[in-house]
Protein backbone atom coordinates (compact mmCIF):
# COMPACT_ATOMS: atom_id res chain seq x y z
CA UNK A 1 0.00 0.00 0.00
CA UNK A 2 1.56 3.33 -0.96
CA UNK A 3 2.64 5.39 1.97
CA UNK A 4 0.35 8.30 1.41
CA UNK A 5 1.54 10.23 4.41
CA UNK A 6 4.94 10.74 2.80
CA UNK A 7 3.47 12.43 -0.23
CA UNK A 8 5.03 15.84 -0.75
CA UNK A 9 2.64 18.46 -2.01
CA UNK A 10 1.75 22.05 -1.40
CA UNK A 11 -1.27 21.12 0.65
CA UNK A 12 -1.24 17.98 2.80
CA UNK A 13 -3.17 15.10 1.34
CA UNK A 14 -5.62 13.58 3.77
CA UNK A 15 -6.86 10.16 2.70
CA UNK A 16 -10.17 10.94 4.29
CA UNK A 17 -10.89 13.41 1.60
CA UNK A 18 -10.34 12.39 -1.97
CA UNK A 19 -9.38 15.96 -2.83
CA UNK A 20 -6.74 18.09 -1.23
CA UNK A 21 -7.67 19.97 1.87
CA UNK A 22 -7.28 23.64 1.38
CA UNK A 23 -6.55 25.69 4.41
CA UNK A 24 -5.57 22.80 6.62
CA UNK A 25 -2.13 24.38 6.87
CA UNK A 26 -3.84 26.97 9.00
CA UNK A 27 -4.08 24.47 11.79
CA UNK A 28 -0.66 22.98 11.28
CA UNK A 29 1.20 26.15 12.01
CA UNK A 30 2.82 26.66 15.40
CA UNK A 31 0.95 28.19 18.27
CA UNK A 32 1.00 31.98 18.48
CA UNK A 33 2.83 33.54 21.37
CA UNK A 34 1.14 33.28 24.79
CA UNK A 35 -1.49 30.95 23.31
CA UNK A 36 -0.74 28.26 25.88
CA UNK A 37 -0.78 30.55 28.88
CA UNK A 38 -3.84 32.48 27.82
CA UNK A 39 -5.90 29.34 27.53
CA UNK A 40 -4.66 28.23 30.96
CA UNK A 41 -6.37 31.22 32.50
CA UNK A 42 -9.74 30.58 30.93
CA UNK A 43 -9.65 26.88 31.83
CA UNK A 44 -9.09 27.66 35.50
CA UNK A 45 -12.52 29.08 36.16
CA UNK A 46 -15.44 26.88 37.07
CA UNK A 47 -17.82 26.30 34.22
CA UNK A 48 -21.03 27.66 35.59
CA UNK A 49 -24.18 26.14 34.29
CA UNK A 50 -26.02 28.87 32.52
CA UNK A 51 -29.57 27.99 33.31
CA UNK A 52 -31.49 31.16 32.78
CA UNK A 53 -33.56 31.76 35.85
CA UNK A 54 -35.28 34.61 34.12
CA UNK A 55 -38.98 34.43 33.52
CA UNK A 56 -40.54 35.46 30.30
CA UNK A 57 -43.36 37.94 30.83
CA UNK A 58 -45.96 39.61 28.66
CA UNK A 59 -46.22 43.30 29.47
CA UNK A 60 -49.46 45.17 28.80
CA UNK A 61 -51.38 48.22 29.90
CA UNK A 62 -54.84 48.48 31.38
CA UNK A 63 -56.01 52.05 32.01
CA UNK A 64 -52.90 53.68 33.42
CA UNK A 65 -51.36 50.60 35.00
CA UNK A 66 -48.63 48.63 33.31
CA UNK A 67 -48.91 44.99 34.22
CA UNK A 68 -47.29 41.72 33.38
CA UNK A 69 -48.25 38.09 33.31
CA UNK A 70 -45.99 35.05 32.84
CA UNK A 71 -45.94 34.28 29.14
CA UNK A 72 -46.59 30.57 29.67
CA UNK A 73 -50.17 31.30 30.68
CA UNK A 74 -50.83 33.58 27.72
CA UNK A 75 -52.63 31.51 25.16
CA UNK A 76 -53.21 34.11 22.53
CA UNK A 77 -53.50 37.81 21.83
CA UNK A 78 -56.29 38.74 19.46
CA UNK A 79 -58.02 41.75 18.04
CA UNK A 80 -60.80 43.23 20.06
CA UNK A 81 -63.92 41.25 19.47
CA UNK A 82 -67.57 41.86 19.98
CA UNK A 83 -68.56 40.81 23.44
CA UNK A 84 -71.96 39.20 23.74
CA UNK A 85 -73.51 40.35 26.96
CA UNK A 86 -75.01 37.72 29.19
CA UNK A 87 -78.53 38.23 30.47
CA UNK A 88 -78.88 39.11 34.14
CA UNK A 89 -75.17 39.63 34.53
CA UNK A 90 -74.94 42.60 36.83
CA UNK A 91 -71.35 42.53 37.87
CA UNK A 92 -68.96 44.80 36.03
CA UNK A 93 -66.27 42.19 36.09
CA UNK A 94 -68.09 39.73 33.87
CA UNK A 95 -68.33 41.33 30.47
CA UNK A 96 -69.86 38.46 28.59
CA UNK A 97 -68.84 35.95 25.96
CA UNK A 98 -66.47 36.41 23.06
CA UNK A 99 -66.19 34.34 19.94
CA UNK A 100 -62.54 33.45 19.47
CA UNK A 101 -61.86 31.22 16.48
CA UNK A 102 -65.25 29.66 16.92
CA UNK A 103 -64.84 29.04 20.60
CA UNK A 104 -67.05 30.91 23.04
CA UNK A 105 -64.90 32.18 25.86
CA UNK A 106 -65.77 34.00 29.03
CA UNK A 107 -64.66 37.59 28.84
CA UNK A 108 -63.98 39.58 31.96
CA UNK A 109 -62.89 43.08 32.67
CA UNK A 110 -59.51 42.91 34.30
CA UNK A 111 -59.79 46.60 34.97
CA UNK A 112 -62.89 46.06 37.09
CA UNK A 113 -61.49 42.99 38.71
CA UNK A 114 -58.33 44.76 39.77
CA UNK A 115 -60.34 47.90 40.54
CA UNK A 116 -58.09 50.05 38.48
CA UNK A 117 -59.36 53.60 38.18
CA UNK A 118 -60.31 54.93 34.78
CA UNK A 119 -58.12 57.60 33.33
CA UNK A 120 -58.52 59.74 30.29
CA UNK A 121 -56.52 58.44 27.35
CA UNK A 122 -54.79 61.78 26.94
CA UNK A 123 -52.88 61.43 30.18
CA UNK A 124 -51.29 58.19 29.12
CA UNK A 125 -48.18 58.18 27.00
CA UNK A 126 -48.47 55.20 24.72
CA UNK A 127 -45.26 53.26 24.33
CA UNK A 128 -45.78 52.69 20.68
CA UNK A 129 -46.80 55.22 18.07
CA UNK A 130 -50.37 53.91 17.77
CA UNK A 131 -52.67 52.57 20.41
CA UNK A 132 -53.97 49.14 19.83
CA UNK A 133 -56.56 47.67 22.11
CA UNK A 134 -56.29 43.94 22.21
CA UNK A 135 -57.76 40.91 23.91
CA UNK A 136 -55.52 38.68 25.96
CA UNK A 137 -56.57 35.06 26.19
CA UNK A 138 -55.15 33.57 29.32
CA UNK A 139 -55.15 29.94 30.33
CA UNK A 140 -54.37 28.74 33.84
CA UNK A 141 -55.05 25.15 34.86
CA UNK A 142 -57.38 24.60 31.92
CA UNK A 143 -59.37 27.73 32.79
CA UNK A 144 -59.50 30.01 29.81
CA UNK A 145 -60.56 33.61 30.10
CA UNK A 146 -60.40 36.62 27.84
CA UNK A 147 -59.87 40.17 28.95
CA UNK A 148 -59.36 43.34 26.92
CA UNK A 149 -56.32 45.52 27.43
CA UNK A 150 -55.50 49.00 26.18
CA UNK A 151 -52.05 48.25 24.89
CA UNK A 152 -49.60 45.41 24.53
CA UNK A 153 -45.97 46.23 25.10
CA UNK A 154 -44.51 42.85 24.27
CA UNK A 155 -42.40 40.22 25.92
CA UNK A 156 -39.64 40.80 28.38
CA UNK A 157 -37.47 38.72 30.65
CA UNK A 158 -36.66 39.38 34.24
CA UNK A 159 -34.90 37.61 37.05
CA UNK A 160 -37.41 36.83 39.75
CA UNK A 161 -34.86 37.85 42.34
CA UNK A 162 -34.90 41.39 41.00
CA UNK A 163 -38.59 41.88 41.76
CA UNK A 164 -39.27 44.64 44.23
CA UNK A 165 -42.21 44.68 46.56
CA UNK A 166 -45.10 46.89 45.45
CA UNK A 167 -45.29 50.41 46.86
CA UNK A 168 -47.62 51.05 49.77
CA UNK A 169 -49.62 53.57 47.79
CA UNK A 170 -51.12 51.16 45.32
CA UNK A 171 -54.73 50.12 45.16
CA UNK A 172 -55.74 47.51 47.73
CA UNK A 173 -56.84 44.98 45.18
CA UNK A 174 -53.56 45.29 43.36
CA UNK A 175 -51.78 44.51 46.61
CA UNK A 176 -53.37 41.09 46.56
CA UNK A 177 -52.71 40.20 43.01
CA UNK A 178 -49.41 41.91 42.36
CA UNK A 179 -46.38 39.76 43.16
CA UNK A 180 -43.88 42.53 42.67
CA UNK A 181 -42.70 45.47 40.62
CA UNK A 182 -39.88 45.65 38.12
CA UNK A 183 -38.63 48.50 35.98
CA UNK A 184 -38.82 48.48 32.22
CA UNK A 185 -37.50 51.47 30.29
CA UNK A 186 -39.15 54.34 32.17
CA UNK A 187 -42.03 52.31 33.52
CA UNK A 188 -42.71 50.23 36.55
CA UNK A 189 -44.53 47.04 35.72
CA UNK A 190 -46.61 45.13 38.20
CA UNK A 191 -46.31 41.38 37.88
CA UNK A 192 -49.64 39.70 38.46
CA UNK A 193 -50.30 36.40 40.19
CA UNK A 194 -52.19 34.50 37.51
CA UNK A 195 -53.21 31.55 39.67
CA UNK A 196 -54.69 33.76 42.35
CA UNK A 197 -56.55 35.76 39.73
CA UNK A 198 -58.07 32.71 38.08
CA UNK A 199 -59.00 31.09 41.38
CA UNK A 200 -60.69 34.24 42.64
CA UNK A 201 -62.51 34.70 39.36
CA UNK A 202 -63.77 31.14 39.51
CA UNK A 203 -65.00 31.48 43.05
CA UNK A 204 -66.61 34.88 42.89
CA UNK A 205 -67.77 35.46 39.39
CA UNK A 206 -67.92 32.36 37.28
CA UNK B 1 -22.28 3.67 14.82
CA UNK B 2 -19.37 4.74 16.95
CA UNK B 3 -18.00 8.25 17.15
CA UNK B 4 -14.24 8.45 17.33
CA UNK B 5 -11.85 11.33 17.74
CA UNK B 6 -9.08 11.05 15.18
CA UNK B 7 -5.51 12.17 15.77
CA UNK B 8 -1.99 11.51 14.63
CA UNK B 9 0.94 9.91 16.37
CA UNK B 10 4.03 10.26 14.26
CA UNK B 11 2.85 9.61 10.74
CA UNK B 12 0.01 7.24 11.57
CA UNK B 13 -3.59 7.83 12.47
CA UNK B 14 -5.23 6.70 15.66
CA UNK B 15 -8.64 7.20 17.15
CA UNK B 16 -10.27 7.27 20.55
CA UNK B 17 -13.91 6.47 21.31
CA UNK B 18 -15.69 9.66 22.25
CA UNK B 19 -17.75 8.01 24.97
CA UNK B 20 -15.24 8.83 27.69
CA UNK B 21 -14.14 12.17 26.32
CA UNK B 22 -15.21 15.08 28.51
CA UNK B 23 -13.64 17.90 26.53
CA UNK B 24 -10.96 18.69 23.96
CA UNK B 25 -8.87 21.72 24.79
CA UNK B 26 -5.90 23.52 23.24
CA UNK B 27 -2.40 22.37 24.12
CA UNK B 28 -1.90 24.66 27.06
CA UNK B 29 1.38 25.25 28.83
CA UNK B 30 1.83 22.51 31.40
CA UNK B 31 3.69 22.46 34.65
CA UNK B 32 6.25 19.67 34.49
CA UNK B 33 6.84 17.50 37.51
CA UNK B 34 10.45 16.45 38.09
CA UNK B 35 11.25 12.77 38.46
CA UNK B 36 8.39 11.59 36.26
CA UNK B 37 8.64 9.68 32.97
CA UNK B 38 9.15 11.64 29.77
CA UNK B 39 5.67 10.83 28.49
CA UNK B 40 4.16 12.60 31.51
CA UNK B 41 4.06 16.11 30.08
CA UNK B 42 2.87 17.74 33.25
CA UNK B 43 -0.21 19.08 34.97
CA UNK B 44 -2.53 22.04 34.73
CA UNK B 45 -5.47 23.56 36.55
CA UNK B 46 -8.77 22.57 34.98
CA UNK B 47 -11.59 24.34 36.75
CA UNK B 48 -10.01 23.78 40.12
CA UNK B 49 -8.89 20.20 39.48
CA UNK B 50 -5.28 19.23 38.88
CA UNK B 51 -5.23 17.22 35.67
CA UNK B 52 -2.22 15.15 34.54
CA UNK B 53 -1.43 15.15 30.83
CA UNK B 54 0.21 12.29 28.94
CA UNK B 55 2.14 12.86 25.71
CA UNK B 56 0.72 10.12 23.48
CA UNK B 57 3.47 10.55 20.90
CA UNK B 58 6.16 10.08 23.52
CA UNK B 59 4.35 7.15 25.06
CA UNK B 60 3.82 5.34 21.78
CA UNK B 61 6.86 6.02 19.62
CA UNK B 62 9.30 7.61 22.05
CA UNK B 63 9.39 11.00 20.42
CA UNK B 64 8.04 14.19 21.91
CA UNK B 65 4.87 15.65 20.49
CA UNK B 66 5.13 18.64 18.17
CA UNK B 67 3.05 21.47 19.50
CA UNK B 68 1.03 23.02 16.71
CA UNK B 69 -2.35 24.68 16.71
CA UNK B 70 -3.81 21.33 15.72
CA UNK B 71 -2.17 19.64 18.69
CA UNK B 72 -4.73 19.37 21.42
CA UNK B 73 -5.37 17.74 24.76
CA UNK B 74 -8.21 15.27 25.19
CA UNK B 75 -9.70 15.36 28.66
CA UNK B 76 -10.96 11.86 29.35
CA UNK B 77 -13.08 10.50 32.18
CA UNK B 78 -10.60 8.01 33.49
CA UNK B 79 -11.35 5.24 35.97
CA UNK B 80 -8.25 4.13 37.84
CA UNK B 81 -7.64 0.53 38.85
CA UNK B 82 -8.62 1.39 42.42
CA UNK B 83 -12.02 2.46 41.14
CA UNK B 84 -11.47 6.15 41.62
CA UNK B 85 -12.66 8.37 38.81
CA UNK B 86 -10.55 11.23 37.64
CA UNK B 87 -9.72 13.23 34.56
CA UNK B 88 -6.72 12.29 32.43
CA UNK B 89 -5.36 14.50 29.67
CA UNK B 90 -3.97 13.01 26.47
CA UNK B 91 -1.98 15.22 24.14
CA UNK B 92 -1.72 14.30 20.48
CA UNK B 93 -1.22 15.94 17.11
CA UNK B 94 -3.61 16.75 14.31
CA UNK B 95 -6.71 16.42 16.40
CA UNK B 96 -9.25 18.05 14.18
CA UNK B 97 -11.74 15.42 13.14
CA UNK B 98 -14.41 13.20 14.51
CA UNK B 99 -15.29 10.17 12.47
CA UNK B 100 -18.33 7.96 12.40
CA UNK B 101 -17.62 4.28 12.10
CA UNK B 102 -19.79 1.21 12.03
CA UNK B 103 -18.98 -1.31 14.75
CA UNK B 104 -18.55 -4.04 12.18
CA UNK B 105 -15.76 -2.16 10.43
CA UNK B 106 -13.36 -2.84 13.25
CA UNK B 107 -10.97 -5.69 12.67
CA UNK B 108 -9.00 -7.25 15.44
CA UNK B 109 -5.34 -7.21 14.56
CA UNK B 110 -4.87 -10.41 16.49
CA UNK B 111 -1.71 -8.90 17.93
CA UNK B 112 -1.60 -7.71 21.51
CA UNK B 113 1.62 -5.84 21.87
CA UNK B 114 2.91 -6.20 25.40
CA UNK B 115 4.60 -2.85 25.22
CA UNK B 116 1.48 -1.21 23.86
CA UNK B 117 -1.55 -3.06 25.22
CA UNK B 118 -3.70 -0.02 24.59
CA UNK B 119 -3.58 -0.42 20.80
CA UNK B 120 -6.92 -1.86 19.84
CA UNK B 121 -8.74 -2.91 16.71
CA UNK B 122 -7.99 -1.33 13.36
CA UNK B 123 -10.42 -0.08 10.80
CA UNK B 124 -10.09 1.33 7.34
CA UNK B 125 -11.39 4.51 5.81
CA UNK B 126 -10.48 5.37 2.24
CA UNK B 127 -7.56 2.97 2.19
CA UNK B 128 -6.07 4.41 5.32
CA UNK B 129 -5.73 2.39 8.48
CA UNK B 130 -6.72 3.89 11.79
CA UNK B 131 -5.98 2.11 15.01
CA UNK B 132 -8.21 2.66 18.00
CA UNK B 133 -6.80 3.33 21.44
CA UNK B 134 -8.21 1.44 24.39
CA UNK B 135 -8.29 4.02 27.15
CA UNK B 136 -8.47 1.65 30.08
CA UNK B 137 -5.30 -0.10 28.95
CA UNK B 138 -3.34 3.06 28.40
CA UNK B 139 -1.61 3.23 31.74
CA UNK B 140 -0.45 0.30 33.83
CA UNK B 141 -1.51 0.29 37.50
CA UNK B 142 1.98 1.34 38.58
CA UNK B 143 2.06 4.25 36.19
CA UNK B 144 -1.49 5.26 37.15
CA UNK B 145 -0.52 5.32 40.78
CA UNK B 146 2.55 7.38 40.10
CA UNK B 147 0.91 9.87 37.80
CA UNK B 148 -2.21 10.45 39.83
CA UNK B 149 -0.42 10.65 43.12
CA UNK B 150 2.03 13.10 41.58
CA UNK B 151 -0.92 15.25 40.63
CA UNK B 152 -2.38 14.90 44.09
CA UNK B 153 0.80 15.86 45.88
CA UNK B 154 0.91 18.93 43.70
CA UNK B 155 -2.56 19.58 45.04
CA UNK B 156 -1.58 18.75 48.65
CA UNK B 157 -4.37 16.22 49.05
CA UNK B 158 -4.20 13.23 51.37
CA UNK B 159 -3.62 9.99 49.38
Amino acid sequence: MPDISQQQSEEPYDPFFKNKIYGSNLLNRPQPENYGTEWLESLKTQATEDFPSGRSLLVFRIANEWLALPSHCIKEITQSTYIHKLPHATTSVLLGISNVHGELLVTISMQSFLELPDTSPASIQPQKTCQFARNIIMEVNKNIIVFPVNEIYGLTQIELSSLESPPISIVKSMKNYCIGIFPLNDLFIGLLNETLIINTLNEKYL
Amino acid sequence: MILLLKFKIGDKYYALNTENIAEVIPAVSLRQIPGTPTFFSGIFDYRGLIVPVIDLTQLTIGQPVTIRLSTRIILTNFTLVNGRKSILGLMAEDMTDIIDVDETAFQDTGILSQNAPYLGPIFQIDNQFIQSIELDRLLSPDIQKMIFSSSKSANNEPN
